[in-house]
Parts: structure tokens; sequence; C-alpha cells
């Protein structure tokens, strides 16, 4: 179930709010709780017995840690609660991918891989929720915070639905203090609903029908795609990543305002970064941060000369490409990234402060849309073979006519208010308009009493239109009678 | 003033949000969308089954899906927006033109229209001799065959797509398959385009808002159907325009209905009588449909219809789509007898034809389903190729093992009962130079073969633009352990050069009783 479905919206949100509103202070953990475990059930069956089990592992290696007395027990007992917690990471998303590699990395095995796991189910979220337990079990080894007690709290922590299955990642001390106190109010749960529509809204409306395009052009075998084709094509997947992407997020932390809960920012304009280190500080923060905290300062961070930055940077860019999936395209993405920033380190770094402006935008979004083909592309030869229709000029043929009829009105009117959206006009334009609110003038007074109504048109006219296209997905017509 | 922002922010959404859970609580469950043309989800049991629990969820989100409050009214909603706002159809099925000119695009026929449904000569030839071979069969019968395939709404009315649509114009695979039967001489085929595009300046020839074409449409296509026939029965008369009496209606096309649509896409069409009408229906009896071996010709309720004029000549059997019930009316008064049948193909009614031998059988379908006229049928082909064989004085490889230029893996004998091939490698063939003199329309191959063991026999050939051998140009047959016996002909219309006779794959003693290709000239 994604929170951009009909059920998401029209039977599992109302049903939750409902139980939520009559369970009463005392129960209302434990009603987050009971229809968290249904919302991952409800997907992935079976496997919610996976993430109940990383609650309970993560619950008693919380407690043991807190309790051991001697340094040496308190790092066996983390270093045992991670391992613990990479296992079913490595088994169900990287395991095949391992086994694979080593077929083809040591000449002495030949023949069928006996150990295809081809078949085995990727429980969804697996990646989030487990970075987020051995946040935990690092924060009370380092005493950031104290164990939890109470196991249930513990799973509302990990399986709390709006952030659990595509984050953002939230940290245990960031989140502890709320599941004891926080403020349910009129005004957070407006705030929250607000968000959410937004996020819905970027998913719906700009995310899919640029994803539409995209898996259009990056369909299309080498021979048929253009070198504007495949510019097309990667100019919507960025656009397309990046607003299903945050979209998500925004509905996630909407969610989480209405049931009172803050969760940290996830993106932050990241297309109007200049340069790729500022790209990380804008783009999946609550991932790039955990990276930070976890794997690049313990690791060393910059405190160890430069030689050692750059392979810590590398490292763990490269770890963080193989986060997002088991493939060497992703390795690859990473990779990439993490040159550059040791690039940006260097004397070219200092290069690039010293270019105007737009050429610093025109470096970094060059560098992620071009990068964003690793992360798109199915194989390392498939990345390839769309780099050579990019930068090969193959403007002879026309644009393949599946691609071509896609491009119409609406297509063009997406296109254009994604490229506006991406960059940061709406917060500028609510700044000017509360700047003038402020001012003594007739246009105050009108801005002042005029907002609610727009602003309620807005939120309602999003929402109408989110939900008109997602009831128009569920409309399946059939030409000839099908009784 | 922020108090009542929250506080109508917090209405609207969780009115908004809980107004669709409550309508389907209240609401009776729909079974049927007439809208959609299909069943709606049922709500889901939850069967004891494992399957059955793992897939509850996946059927329950399917069922609510179906039936959630306003769903109706937001998709007619999302319609109209996306129509107004951006001329776009909301429907993939569907493109919206200009005037609002609806185009059904799916099912291939947006692909067929940019050309890109490409076929090689080979796939040409195989259907253009599915054709050939039932008009063979027909002929025998004392029966002539007419084949006719509509062009889409897209091909005739093109300069009313969008532009972006227009200029990705290609040949569709009709407009290729018909020109190659044109190049082959077949002379059963009725081409429909030139004279609905000749038309159009006299009427509008296809609904704006629906798939088919309207009664005007059908009546230009019918005319052209019956000049064909005319050449072969001259007596059989044809409507006059004079006849057809016409009034104004109000009409929703099937595409208007499909984009939920019905009030705003909607147009005036006409509707024909025909005046001093003098069909009337003729009951069947169900023993008609019963083949020599006692069994029903397909489903009764799809049975065919019989009507026509008594007072005229001949007989038509017409096996028709949606398109063809457009030309009902006509075909009725020009007939004595005329059958129709939508639902029951030819394959199924060889039967009924044997029996009641119609003067004429027409065979019309929508281009985007003409693949399903051309399905082989092994009974005919195998017959008009055995009548062929047997005819055909023509031979271009006589069974004679001085003939064979290259041996692989098998040492060749001669014994009583033909050549021996003992298949002694894991690659026995034989290679032989082919006699292509261009006189034969087509090349028959007769083999007879006793086989050590169950296994496939292949026959490599070459063209003239491919003088090696290669997968792409083989015939393949299963042949069974002991005698058999195969006749088919070489696919491809430019064979020439050599031919490569693997018996099989089995290691053995292969007996080669008979191996002669002749030259097959079609009669029709």
């Amino acid at each position: 179930m994604t929170f951009s479905s009909i059920f998401f919206l029209f039977f599992f949100l109302p049903a939750v709010l409902t139980a939520y509103a009559v369970s009463g202070r005392s129960f209302r953990n434990l009603t987050i709780l009971l229809f968290s475990l249904v919302f991952y059930a409800w997907g992935e069956g079976i496997y919610v017995t996976l993430m109940l089990a990383s609650v309970a592992v993560n619950y008693i290696f919380g407690l043991l840690i807190a309790r051991s007395v001697t340094v040496r027990s308190r790092k066996v007992f983390l270093s045992s609660a991670i391992m613990i917690n990479l296992i079913p990471l490595i088994y169900f998303k990287y395991c095949e991918f391992f086994i694979e590699g080593l077929y083809q990395v040591l000449p002495f095995i030949s023949g069928d891989n006996p150990y295809s796991l081809r078949s085995l189910h990727l429980p969804i979220g697996i990646s989030f929720f487990t970075f987020q337990a051995m946040s935990y079990v690092v924060d009370v080894f380092r005493k950031v915070t104290p164990p939890q007690k109470n196991i249930l709290d513990m799973g509302l922590y990990i399986a709390f639905f709006p952030q659990l299955i595509a984050g953002p990642i939230v940290r245990y001390h960031d989140f502890a203090g709320q599941i004891k106190k926080r403020v349910v109010s009129m005004h957070l749960c407006a705030a929250g609903i607000e968000r959410f529509v937004f996020g819905l809204s970027k998913k719906v409306l700009l995310a899919n029908p640029l994803g539409a395009v995209a898996d259009s052009v990056f369909g299309l075998s080498g021979d048929l795609l253009t070198t504007p084709t495949a510019w097309l094509g990667i100019l919507c997947y960025t656009l397309q990543i990046y607003f299903d992407f945050s979209g998500y997020s925004d509905m996630a932390i909407g969610l989480g305002r209405i049931f009172g809960f803050r969760f940290p920012e996830n993106f932050n304009y990241p297309y109007v970064s200049r340069s790729i280190r500022e790209f990380w500080q804008r783009w999946h923060i609550s991932l790039s941060s955990w990276f930070k905290d976890y794997l690049y300062i313990p690791l060393g961070g910059n405190r160890l000369g430069n030689r050692r930055t750059a392979e810590n940077l590398i490292l763990v860019f490269l770890l963080c490409g193989l986060w997002h999936g088991a493939n060497w395209t992703f390795i690859v993405w990473g990779g990439l990234h993490g040159f550059f920033i040791v690039l940006e380190g260097g004397k070219a770094g200092k290069w690039l402060q010293a270019l105007p402006r737009t050429f610093q935008h025109f470096y970094t979004l060059v560098v992620v849309g071009i990068t964003w083909v690793f992360f798109r592309a199915d194989t390392l030869a498939d990345a390839v073979g769309y780099f050579r229709s990019m930068f090969t000029m193959k403007f002879t043929d026309a644009m393949y006519p599946l691609v071509a009829v896609q491009l119409d009105a609406h297509f063009y009117w997406t296109l254009l208010v994604a490229c506006i959206l991406s960059m940061p006009v709406y917060p500028q334009l609510i700044k000017a308009v509360k700047s003038r609110m402020t001012s003594q003038s007739a246009l105050s007074g009108m801005l002042y009493f005029g907002h609610v109504p727009v602003r309620l048109c807005k939120i309602g006219g999003l929402l109408l239109a989110s939900s008109m296209s997602l009831a128009a997905g569920s409309y399946n017509p059939f030409i000839y009678f099908r009784f | 003033m922020r108090r009542i922002r929250s506080l109508s922010i917090t209405i609207v959404f969780i009115g908004f949000i809980f107004v669709p859970v409550a309508l389907w609580l209240v609401n009776t469950d729909a079974e049927f969308s007439s809208f959609e043309k299909r069943r709606l989800a049922e709500f889901p049991a939850p069967g004891g089954s494992w399957e059955s629990i793992a897939s509850f969820s996946k059927r329950m989100e399917n069922y609510y899906e179906d039936h959630f409050g306003l769903r109706d009214q937001l998709i007619a909603l999302y319609s109209r927006l996306s129509i107004q706002l951006f001329g776009k159809s909301p429907d993939s099925a569907v493109t919206i033109g200009r005037d609002k000119w609806l185009f059904y695009n799916a099912g291939n026929s947006l692909r067929d229209f940019m050309g890109l449904l490409n076929v090689d000569v080979v796939q040409l030839e195989a259907w253009h001799r599915v054709l050939r071979d039932r008009q063979e069969w027909l002929y025998d019968q004392g029966t002539r065959y007419v084949m006719c395939i509509v062009p889409s709404k897209m091909m005739i009315y093109p300069e009313f797509l969008p532009a972006r649509i227009q200029k990705q114009a290609g040949t569709p695979l009709m407009r290729e398959f018909l020109t190659y039967l044109d190049q082959v001489g077949f002379s059963g085929t009725v081409a429909l385009r030139p004279p609905l595009v000749a038309a159009k300046d006299e009427g509008q020839m296809y609904f704006r808002t629906d798939t088919h074409w309207n009664t005007d449409g059908a009546y230009a296509a019918y005319l052209t159907i019956m000049d064909k026939i005319q050449t072969w029965y001259p007596d059989v008369t044809v409507v006059d325009a004079a006849r057809r009496e016409s009034r104004q209606v109000k009409f929703t096309g099937d595409l208007g209905v499909m984009l939920h649509l019905s009030h705003m896409l909607n147009e005036t069409a006409k509707d024909v009588t025909i005046t001093a009408s003098c069909s009337s229906e003729k009951p069947f009896s169900r023993d008609d449909f019963i083949h020599p071996d006692g069994q029903l010709a397909g489903d009764p309720k799809y049975f065919p219809l019989q009507n026509g004029c008594p007072d005229k000549a001949e007989s038509a059997l017409i096996l028709h789509d949606s398109f063809g019930r457009y030309m009902t009316p006509y075909f009725d008064e020009s007939f004595q007898t005329v059958i129709y049948s939508q639902h029951v193909g030819f394959r199924d009614l060889k039967g009924f034809v044997s029996k009641v031998r119609p003067s004429v059988i027409v065979d019309q379908r929508a281009a985007r389903f003409f693949f399903r006229m051309v399905r082989p049928d092994p009974e005919i082909e195998s017959y008009v190729l055995r009548k062929h064989f047997q005819e055909s004085e023509d031979v271009r490889f006589a069974h004679d093992r001085d003939q064979f230029i290259s041996i692989n893996d098998i040492i060749l004998s001669t014994g009583a009962w033909g050549i021996l091939l003992e298949a002694t490698g894991d690659d026995p063939f034989l290679e032989l130079e082919f006699d292509h003199r261009p006189e034969a329309d087509s090349f028959i191959v007769r083999v007879v073969l006793t086989s050590p063991e169950e296994t496939t026999l292949q026959f490599f050939y070459t063209t003239s633009e491919d003088r090696g051998f290669s997968p792409e140009r083989v015939i393949s047959k299963s042949i069974r352990k002991g005698r058999n016996e195969l006749l088919f002909r070489l696919p491809h219309p430019d064979t020439r050069g050599r031919i490569r006779f693997d018996p099989g794959f089995a290691a053995g003693l292969y007996v080669l009783h008979s191996l002669q290709i002749k030259g097959e000239r079609f009669r029709i």
C-alpha cells in the first residue's frame, strides 16, 4: 500500500484517523503501532515478522548495552546488534548480487549458479528500518540517549507507518521524546494536512506523468534513441525522481505532523545547488546525515589528512550507492558522486567557486543529471548505451513515434511547472506575501483576509486534482463488453 | 485568523477523505460498469487457503478501487478537465483529435498507423497462401471468396488526428499486405480505403465519437464489395442510393462512452432505413450446425443469423465483426439468402459451408483484427497441396542421389526401399542444387522418410539476398519413429541457390523413400 493510492487515501487513512481520535491519550501510541503493523502486513504479509524481530532484537540489545559495565562488553553487544541487523538486509537485498559477483570474478567457479536467489522477495522498507534500528543501538552505545524500556514504544519507533517504507530516516533521540510527550494541535494537524497534500500532488500530478515519458525513453533500444530524446529522457527522470521522492517525504512528514510528530526535513531544493557537496546537503538529507554520523565520522572523517579524507568519502559514497540497490549501476552512481565531492575538496573546488554562479549551477545540474543515468539504467551496459546516444550527436532520425506522441500540451505544462517548482519559487512567493501582509496598506488587509480562502482553494484543488488522477487510474474501460 | 485557517483546512481534508468511505458503506455495490463495459471486482472472500490469505489485500484493494464513493464523479470530472484544459484524452486507449474527433488507439492501432508493425516477406507470403488456399478450397465447392479489411478511422481521417501523431504516419500493415496481394495477383481482395477516402467529399464516413464507420461509410464499402461480386454474378443487384431514407438522431459512440463523457462527446448521426424492403428473417435449424462428427459448430448463442429476399438470386455468407453490422440492411436486399456470422469464424464453419454451399463468402474484419482471418488451416492447406503436387509436372528436384552436391556425417547407399542415409555424427545433412526458374508461383516439397527415432527434420534454404544457410531460413518439422510423409511449401517466394536437408538429429539409419520438389501454379 502506497500513500498515493485510493485505498490508502480513502480507506486506511480515514480508519487510522478515526481510531486515533477515539483511542484517547493512553492508547494512541498503541493504536498507531497496530495500524502500522497492519499497514506493513497489508503489503508484505508474513515479512511483518521480520520487522517485529528487528524491534525485539534492538530492544534487547539496547538494554544489554545500557546495562553493561565494561567498554568491552558494550562493544561486543553493539557489534552483535549491528551484525544481526545487517544479516536480513544482506540476505534479502545483497546476497544474490554478491554470489553472482563471485561467479564472475572467480575463474575456478563455473557453470550455472546453484545458489540463485532470484525468487527471493525483498521486504519493502528493509533498508530504512534497518538503518533506523542501527542508529538506535549506536546512540544507546554512545550514551546519546537512554535505552527504551517499553517494547511497544520501541515498536512504534521502528514501525511507525508514515516513515516506514521511504523515510525520512528518523533518529531515535529525535523521536523518543515525542513518543511520550507530543502536542496534537489543530495548527500542527492543518500544517501536516497541507504538507501531505503537497506531497501527494508532487507524486501524482508531476512525478507520474514525467515518469511515463522517462520510462518510454529509457525503454528504447540504442538504435532508436536519438540525442534529443536521450536528453529529454534524463530531464524527465531528473524531475521525476525529485518529485517522487520528495513528494513521498512530504507525505511522510505531513502524516507525522497530523499525529503530532515532527520529522526531519529530507529535501531542500537540491537542484539549486552549486556543487555536489551542496547537493548532498539538500538531497535525502536524513540518509546523508546518517552516513556522516554513523560511518564517515567514525572512519575518521576529515581529521586524518587529505588522502584519508578522500578515501573515506569515496567509501561512504560507494556504500551509499549500494544502499540504494544491489546493482553495479548504483555503486558507480555513488562512486561518481564521491569522486566529484573529493574533487571539489581540492583545487578544482576553488576554481569552481571562482566561476560565475550560473556556471556552478550548470556544472552541478549536468553532473547530477548525467549520474542519474546510472541510477535509472538496469545495467552498466544500458547506461553506457544511453551515454552513447546522449553524446554522439544522433540528430538524423526523428524522435521515436511512440515517445513523440506522448509530448502533448499536458506534458509540456507538467514539465514547465516541475521545472519552476524544483526551484524555491513557491517559498519566495509566500515570503513576499507575508512581508506584504505585515505592512499597513490596503493590499495587506486584502492579503490578510484573502489568504485563507486562497489557501483553502489551493489545498482543496490539489487534493481534488490528485484524487481525480488516482480515480482515473482505477478506470479500466473496454471497447467491447467483458461481462 | 490562524485558527480559522487551520480549522477550515482540517474540515475540508477530513470531509474529502471520509465522504468516499462513507458512501461506500451506505451504498449497494454495483455489479457492472456500463461505462467500462466490464464486471466490477467483487468483495474478496477470505478463504482458508494460504494463497487466498496472501492475495486478500490485493483483491481488497482492487475491489475498493472499483467501488469507493464518488468514483464515477471523480473520473467524469477528470475526463472533462483533461479534455477542456489540455485537449488530452483521459484514457490512453483513446486519442482526441481536432474538432473532438475520437480515435481508438489501443491494441496496436497507433503503432500500426505509424508503420511500426513490420513483418517480413515470408510472413506476408504465408498469409497470402492461407487466403489463396481458402479461395481454392471454396472454389472447388462452387463458392467464391472475397476478403475485405476495414481501415481504421485513423487511416481514413488522419487530418483530424493531433498534429504530433499525424506527422508520425507510416505504412500500416494492412496497406503493406494489400499491396503485396496486388503484386502476387491475388484476386479475392476488395480494397476499401480508396472508395472510403473518395466518398469523404460527399459526406462523413465514420462517426466522430465511435470506432466504426457510419451508415454512409458502410454503404460505400457495400457498393465496392458488390462491384466485386457482380464480376462473378452479374445478376446480383445492389441497393440504389435513392432507396436509402435517412433521419437525424443524437448519438454517442463507444469512444465517448469509454471516456465517461456521453453527455459532452456526442454527435448527430444518420439513421437509414431502406424503402420498399423485401428482406425477411429466416430461422435456422440446430441441425444446420452439426458437423459430420456429431459435434455442434460452436456455442449456440453465437450461431449465425439468416435473412434475404425471396425474389433475388444467389446466396452469401458474410463473416463479419462489428463493422459488418452496418452493412447488413444492404446485403439483406441483394441476395436470396444471406447468412451472417459475427462470432463463429471460417474454420468452425467449414462443415456448414460444405453443406450450404453459398454462392459467395464475404470475409470482413477491422484492420486491427485482420490477423484473425489469415490463421492457417492445416486441413485446407493439405487439400490444396496434395492436389497441386499431383497435378504439377514441373519437377525441380527428382529423387536422385546423384543430385546431392554435398554430404556431411552421412554414409549414403541405395537400398530396395529408397536411399539409405546412415547418420554417423551429430550434424548429418545433404545439400542439393535447387533449380529456380521463374515459371512457378511457389514450390512444394514432398518428403517420405523412415526415421530411426522421433526427431526433427530440417530444410534450410537460400535466397537471392541471403546465399548462406542460417537459422532464420529453415523449415522444421517434427517426425515420428517410422515412416513419415510430409508435404509443405518453401516459405520464401524468392528461394534459389541451394537447399540443405537435415533428416534428423538422431543417429542411425534413415530411409529416404522420396524427396521431390515441384513448381506450383496458382489456379485462381
